[in-house]
Parts: structure tokens; sequence; C-alpha cells
């Protein structure tokens, strides 16, 4: 453990040669819209935990659901499969900040207040039955009792000394002011621990739920005891990272340790990172480029103390040159978290761009945006051809961006072709871009997309699909109608014998059925989509296979009965 | 060639006169079903395959309603009755029923 400690503070002081104290992330409005909603579910949820946190971190619950949570905390705490110190401490949490007029169980009380006269086997039930009491009747503890948890707490660290035990033990440890001040001696060894992700996230084996006890825990002891933060400002910048990576928690006790826990760090002014990064999606426009970084604390707050000067050096992806150096931005003064600088004046090519912005002691190395280009059409050819002739017919040269000067018709013996040649509006340079597409669209709305291929020479080109005329299409249609004349005609020959056919009720139903859902597939080719289809289809098959069974199984039983004569 | 109309009026003859006659009325719509098919094919061959999946799933569709009248036509053959023992002609055809409603559903899905 030791040679643990001696190596992570040694790969720290290396790590701190570069430290940027920033992230590239924060708790964004939406992020943090989504969290509410969490707990919006909980406070409608039967789950004695997500209330519990939902309670605590909901502002103003409507008169209505507040009755009615308190009217079912009772059932639900009884029905909750959480220990007994847990599930305790959440209903009495939910129900004393919910100022609910039900009274507690009588025997819950004394049973929560005479657990502090035994010693507690572990720092979880500790935690549960001190911060229980706590909402309960603080005035509990006394002197006498505090002395006597200390004793006790420092036992259990002697016995078990896991992360967990540790993080549960740091909140008590806080709550005891000096008496709990051996715990700042443990705060070390247990950040020790912690496991890196990508050189970039520092967290504990656990996940977020014993990452943020422990955190927040050892920030408390530090704070309560005067003593300077238990971490660096790389370890703090670490940690954000990896809070900042789990804000699509699920659940009510995630969201409620995430937000305390980004709070704690960016409470801590000598060792928050802040976030910069850039504002919008990046794409800055041709005419107007106007590169926008936005600088927040973790929780996208307006820094308290804000820096002094913002500069940033911007190098160009492609050509790896610095374009841009040491320029200041300048602040905007509609959004106090919103800092810009004008492109324009720099002419800068289309392309991807790193910039690296300073902000006094902060610093983030790379952010990247994007210069959108303007692309000109031009040297578009239009050629009409005949189906089978190599050599066009008609051929338009358009430049500089005229119309066409008339209206061509074609027919079905000829066909289309398209020439173009892209420009960067930029450079006047032919370019090629990912894909083209040509759309026609007709007047009343319809429209068909081809996509154009490029050539060796850099143009684009495409030639319509050849379409049939309609009257040989229709043609066709009616034709494909025919043989079922000579199906009639063969059958007729043959003699079909149709008074074998019955008009029972199921046989009518069978073949009624059976046309049904053939009329049904119709529907479904005209208008329907699958689901409608199906979720229509499956009584009507039902339906006929109750149908079909009975007919068949009588003609079966009726062709028995008489052996057949073929 | 004398022989060969001797072989194929006596073809004829065997199979008007000992062709059960629900075997024949299967034939009549197989040929139904093949000459709507060959009438596909010759558009598609003159003409083009234009709306591509429409022709395609119009083939698929007549190739398969051959595939399965050809299934029902076995099941139904007095003469094959050892090979589906326990497959009555009524249960051949409402298999042949309820095939075809799935081949349509799904045909008619790729219709467009």
């Amino acid at each position: 453990m030791k040679l643990l400690g001696i190596l992570s503070v040694y790969c720290f002081l290396i790590a701190s040669i570069n430290a940027t104290r920033t992230v590239d992330n924060f708790l964004s409005q939406s992020d943090v819209q989504k969290l509410q909603n969490i707990y919006n579910e909980g406070l409608k949820s039967n789950d004695l935990q997500s209330i519990y946190y939902s309670v605590i971190n909901s502002k103003a619950i409507p008169a209505d659901v507040k009755a009615n949570l308190c009217k079912k905390l009772s059932t639900i705490h009884t029905e909750s499969k959480l220990n007994d110190f847990e599930k305790n401490f959440y209903y009495i949490g939910a129900s004393t900040s919910l100022l609910c007029s039900e009274k507690l169980p009588a025997n819950l009380i004394t049973q929560l207040k005479s657990s502090f006269d035994k010693e507690f086997s572990s720092t979880q039930e500790m935690f549960y039955n001190f911060y229980a009491q706590k909402a309960l009747d603080p005035s509990v503890f006394q002197e006498s009792v505090k002395t006597k948890l200390s004793k006790n707490l420092q036992a259990i660290f002697k016995k078990d000394d896991s992360l967990a035990s540790l993080g549960y033990g740091f909140y008590i440890a806080s709550e005891l002011g000096s008496l709990g001040s051996f715990a700042f001696d443990r705060i070390e060894d247990a950040i020790a621990q912690s496991d890196e992700v990508d050189g970039k996230m520092l967290q504990f084996e656990g996940g977020l739920s014993i990452t943020s006890l422990v955190v927040n825990g050892a920030f408390k002891v530090a704070t309560i005891n005067s003593k300077p933060a238990p971490l660096t400002s790389e370890q703090a910048t670490k940690f954000a990272t990896y809070f900042l990576s789990r804000r699509s928690v699920t659940t009510a006790k995630g969201a409620s340790v995430l937000m305390e826990s980004l709070k704690t760090i960016s409470e801590q002014k000598s060792i928050t990172p802040i976030a910069i990064r850039i504002a919008d999606n990046g794409q800055l426009q041709p005419e107007s480029p106007i590169l926008k970084i936005r600088i927040t604390n973790l929780l996208g707050e307006v820094l308290k103390e804000k820096p002094a000067a913002v500069k940033v050096a911007i190098k160009s992806k492609t050509s790896i040159q610095k374009v841009v150096d040491g320029e200041n931005l300048a602040p905007v003064a509609a959004d106090l978290t919103l800092y810009k600088l004008e492109l324009a004046s720099k002419k800068l090519p289309k392309g991807q761009y790193s910039v690296e912005v300073v902000a006094g002691e902060f610093k983030q190395p790379s952010l990247s945006f994007t210069i959108l280009g303007k692309v000109r059409l031009d040297k578009v050819e239009v050629t009409i051809a005949d189906i089978d002739s190599q050599s066009p017919s008609k051929k338009v040269l358009l430049e500089g961006g005229k119309k066409f000067p008339e209206i061509y018709s074609l027919d079905h013996q000829q066909k289309i072709g398209l020439r173009f040649d892209i420009f960067d509006d930029q450079t006047n340079k032919v370019i090629s871009v990912h894909q083209a597409f040509v759309r026609f669209t007709e007047k009343s709305g319809e429209e068909i997309i081809f996509i154009a291929e490029q050539d060796v020479a850099k143009a684009y080109k495409f030639e319509m699909d050849k379409r049939p005329p309609r009257f040989v299409s229709d043609l066709f249609t009616g034709l494909c109608f025919a043989p079922v004349f000579v199906l009639f005609i063969l059958w007729g020959r043959l003699g079909i014998n149709c008074s074998n056919f019955s008009f029972s009720l199921s046989a009518l139903g069978f073949h009624g059925g059976l046309g049904l859902i053939f009329s049904l597939f119709l529907c479904f080719w005209l208008q329907l989509d699958m689901f409608q289809t199906i979720k229509y289809l499956l009584p009507l098959a039902l339906f006929t296979f109750l149908c079909g069974n009975k007919v068949l199984r009588y003609i079966a039983s009726k062709r028995l009965e008489k052996p057949a004569k073929e | 060639m004398v022989q060969l109309k001797t072989v194929l009026s006596k073809f004829y003859d065997e199979y008007q006169n000992n062709t059960p006659k629900k075997l024949k009325l299967i034939d009549a719509y197989l040929t139904y079903i093949l000459l709507t098919g060959i009438l596909q094919f010759a558009y598609c061959v003159l003409v083009g395959t234009f709306p591509f999946n429409s022709f395609l799933s119009g083939f698929i569709s007549t190739v398969s309603c051959f595939v399965l009248g050809v299934c029902l036509r076995l099941q139904t053959n007095t003469q094959n009755k050892s090979q589906f023992i326990g497959i009555s002609p009524e249960r051949g055809f409402a298999d042949f029923i309820f095939a075809h409603i799935i081949l349509h559903l799904v045909v008619v899905n790729f219709i467009g």
C-alpha cells in the first residue's frame, strides 16, 4: 500500500507539470433537466431509495404528490427489501423532508435512538443510523455520544479499511468536528486506491456511488478540520472528468450523488477545474467566421472569478501551421460565459482547426472547430441523346451560374445526362465532395434524387434511367390479366364442380375471411403500414383459420365416409 | 417426326384418361401461373426493369405460387400417398392457403 502511495505521488508530480485544470464538458441545462426528470419519475415510483433521493432533490413538490407520498411511505417501507438501517434512513429522511403529518412508528424511533447505546459493527450501519437520527432529532448527539462514535469509528477503521468503509466513515468523521480529525490521515491512503482510466479519469472500483462517497467524504473531513484540499488539482480534474462522463445516470441515487460530487469539486476554488469548450456545434460559416468559446464551472455556471484574459492559439489540422497565435478573446456582453474571436480578417481557408485556449492558470490544449466552405456549380452541361446512340443530339453548356435558356422536352426514346464541376468558392479550384446528389422536383412536390458519380476529370455526371412509355406499361399490365381467362376457360372445360359447396356459416366465413385478407393486403399496398396490417390481420386470420378448419374437417369426414371414386 | 407425334398423342391420352380431375384443376392453375410469369419476364427483357422492386416482387410472387401449387399437387396426388402419410388433401390445402397468406404479405410489403 505504501509503495502504491509513493508511486502515485510520483506519478502526480510528473502529471502536474502538464496540469491544465480544464475539462471539455459541463453539466448543461439539458443535463440538469434530464436529472430533474429522473427525480420527477422517482416521486411517482414505489422504490424507497428513489423516493428519498427524489424528495431531497426536488425543490417544489406539488401538495397532492406530497400527500400521496406521505400516505404510502409506511407501506413501501414495510415492503422494502433493503437493510433495516438503510430503509429506516430513507423512510425517516423522506418523511421529515416532506414534513409529513403522518407519525413515524414509535418503535422505529426508540429502536433508532437505542442503537447509539451499542457499538456499530460497520461504518455503513453507523452512517445510516447517524443521518436518520440527525434528520429526526440531532440533539441526541451530545459530546459523550460523539466521543463514543469517534472511538467506535476508529475501531472499525482498524478492522476494515475498504473503500466503502472509509467513505462512510469520512462522512461520520466530518460530523464529529475535531473528534473526527483522525480520519484526515486516512484520506491519502483512500485516494491512492483510485484507478486511472485512459490517463484522463480517476475513479474508484465500485463505480459512481463509491467514488462520490469517498471524494465527498474526504472533502467534508478536510473542510471541517480546516485542512488543505485532499486532492491535487490534477486529481480533481480527473475526478471531475469521470463524474461528467457519468451524466447519463438513470437512478435517482446516481443523479443525486453525481450532482453533489460536481458541486463539491467546483466549490474548491484552489483546485477545481473549469470547463472550456467550443460553443454551438463548432462549425463556422464562411461569410462570418466567429469562434465562440464557452467558459463555465463544472455545473455550467458563470465563474465566480472570471479570468482576466482569455488567449487562443489556432492551428490548421491539415497544414499543422499556426494561423493565430496568442490573440485575446472578447467577452460577449449578453452571455457572461461566452467569449468570441472574429476570424474574418484572418482569411482562413475551409477545413479543420485545433485551438488552444489559455485563461489565466487554466489551459485547454486542444479543442476542434471547422470552418465550412462554400461551393459553386459551374460548367454545367446537359446532354440529350437517343437511347441507342452514343453521340448526343443536343448539348447545352452553362457557365457562371446561368439558367437554362429554354425548357427541354424528352420522350421515352431519349435519355438525358448532366455533368458539372464543383468549385471551391474561395480558392476557385475544382474540388471533390463526399457525395453529390441531383434532385428533380415536380411542381406537385414529388421529387426524385440521383447520386452523381465523379469521373477521372473530377467532374460529376449522371444519366437518367430510361423509362417505358405509359402505353407499353399499361399494355403489359393488361396482358398480365389475360392468363386469368385462360385459367377460367381451362377450368370450365374440365368441369369445375361447385355443387359440393355447402352454404354453411363456416364455409361462408372461410371464403369471406380469405377475401377480406386479400383485400387487406390491397389496402396494405395502397396506404397501410406493416404494423397496422398485422394488427388487422391477426384477428382476421384467426377467424378464417377456425372457419377453414371446420370446413375442411367436414369435407374430409365426408370423403372418408364414402371412399373416393378417384 | 411421326414417332414423336404418336408419343405426344399417347402422352396426351394417358393424361386425359388417367389423371384425377382434382389434379387437372391444379394443373390448369399452374398453367395460368406459368403464363403470367412468362409475361412478366418478357416485359423485363423487352421493356426494362424500371420499378425493380415491383418487378421483383411480382415475379417472386408467380414463381412462389407455382412452387406452392406443385407442392399441393404432390400432396393431393393419390399415387404419392405413401410419402405423405397422415397428410390429407384438406390438410395440404390448408397449408397451401396459409403459405399464400404469408407469401403475399411479404410480396405486398416489397412491392412498394
